[in-house]
């Protein structure tokens, strides 16, 4: 036999829904309400743009960093007749210094030959973001994203 | 009809007061996304602006330490001319297997590959130019090549080396879409020490023109 079975609302329920109907009706601290529920979005927006241009920021640093230690190391010194590459990675440590200022994580800043003719400078850093959203290869990262920047240049003749 | 369509607009104006100041503040945070999502683009952009200026320096550097020739001008003494081709290969001590041409920038455009972004685009063959030659408006005519300036650049005595990079950049909020980047770079060596003496060649020796008023 098939049928169906009605549910009642026991008094209790019905004082609920009477209760929360009412509370919906008062329009004291509607807006503190709507408030609240955008403020996740508004905190959302905020920590998505320190963290992309906090990123972009990094990014640039590195890069101009990796091409003045690059540009340093390939520069032949006649009187000791040879290159200076703990000279370009002073160099590198120094605008990373100027530029981003004493940091929490370690900036490694690597020099090294890239076949017999070429030096190859590398900075690179696993940031940790205030919002950890975004990385710059895509949406969603939520640890740290390492920010490497590299630059391979000829040495000078001697 | 007109009042039927105030006492319309009236009765759901009144039935979205409620709430209203919740659709403004989402309005507000979908156009403030919206230009986020823009300035973050721009700022990649700018980002990879600098990028590619450093990457021309790159280029041009190593084309100048890789191709450059140094010698005794019997007229102008010690100065560098880059070699370009196998005619412009001085007659003898240049050692290099490269000339500055496509296939040397594409061997420095491969090393730098590494540290390169992945939505940066870059065709080394067609998308880098050396010594390009300009139209009357200051554009760059793509595929041209100025080889006089190889062997003779701005100064009247050394050869130099401008590099063009024209770059695509892939947008993040406009998906499918790339912007396009372009910037150069100069390099330009001097001689101070003369190492060889030898009899160059006729077509790389300067000659002044004077105008006689």
């Amino acid at each position: 036999m098939t049928g169906f079975s009605q549910t009642y609302l026991t008094f209790k329920e019905v004082g609920w829904f009477y209760m929360f109907k009412s509370l919906m009706k008062k329009k004291k601290g509607q807006a503190m309400i709507e408030m609240v529920c955008v403020l996740g979005l508004y905190l959302f927006l905020i920590g998505f743009m320190i963290t992309g241009f906090q990123i972009m920021h990094n990014k640039m640093v590195y890069s101009m960093a990796a091409y003045e230690g690059v540009r340093t190391a390939i520069a032949y010194n006649p009187t000791t007749g040879g290159y200076n590459i703990s000279g370009a990675k002073d160099r590198a440590e120094k605008i990373l210094k100027s530029q981003i200022g004493e940091t929490n994580g370690l900036i490694r800043v690597e020099i090294v030959p890239d076949g017999s003719d070429y030096y190859k400078c590398t900075v690179e850093a696993d940031v940790k973001f205030l919002f950890p959203i975004i990385n710059p290869n895509g949406l969603g990262a939520m640890r740290e994203s390492t920010i490497s920047t590299s630059f391979t240049m000829r040495k000078e003749r001697p | 009809m007109v009042k039927n369509i105030k006492n319309k607009f009236q009765k759901l104006y009144k039935f979205r007061k409620k709430g209203s100041i919740l659709i403004v503040t989402l309005f507000y945070v979908l156009m403030a996304l919206a230009f986020l999502g823009f300035s973050y683009d721009i700022a990649r952009i700018m980002y990879l602006k600098s990028y590619t200026r450093n990457l021309a320096s790159v280029i041009a550097l190593s084309i100048v330490n890789e191709c450059g020739h140094v010698y005794q001008d019997s007229v102008n003494g010690a100065r560098v001319v880059i070699v370009h081709d196998v005619e412009s290969r001085p007659l003898k001590d240049y050692k290099s297997p490269y000339y500055a041409d496509k296939r040397y920038v594409r061997e420095i455009f491969n090393r730098n590959k590494s540290g390169m972004d992945k939505t940066y685009h870059v065709d080394p063959d067609k998308d880098i130019l050396l010594n390009p030659y300009y139209t009357g408006s200051g554009n760059v005519i793509p595929g041209s090549i100025n080889k006089r300036r190889f062997e003779i650049g701005s100064d009247g005595i050394n050869g130099e080396v401008e590099v063009h990079i024209t770059a695509k950049v892939d947008l993040f909020f406009l998906p499918g879409r790339q912007a396009t980047i372009h910037e150069s770079a100069i390099a330009q060596p001097s001689a101070t020490l003369t190492r060889h003496y030898e009899i160059i060649r006729e077509e790389q020796r300067i000659f002044f023109e004077y105008i006689n008023w």
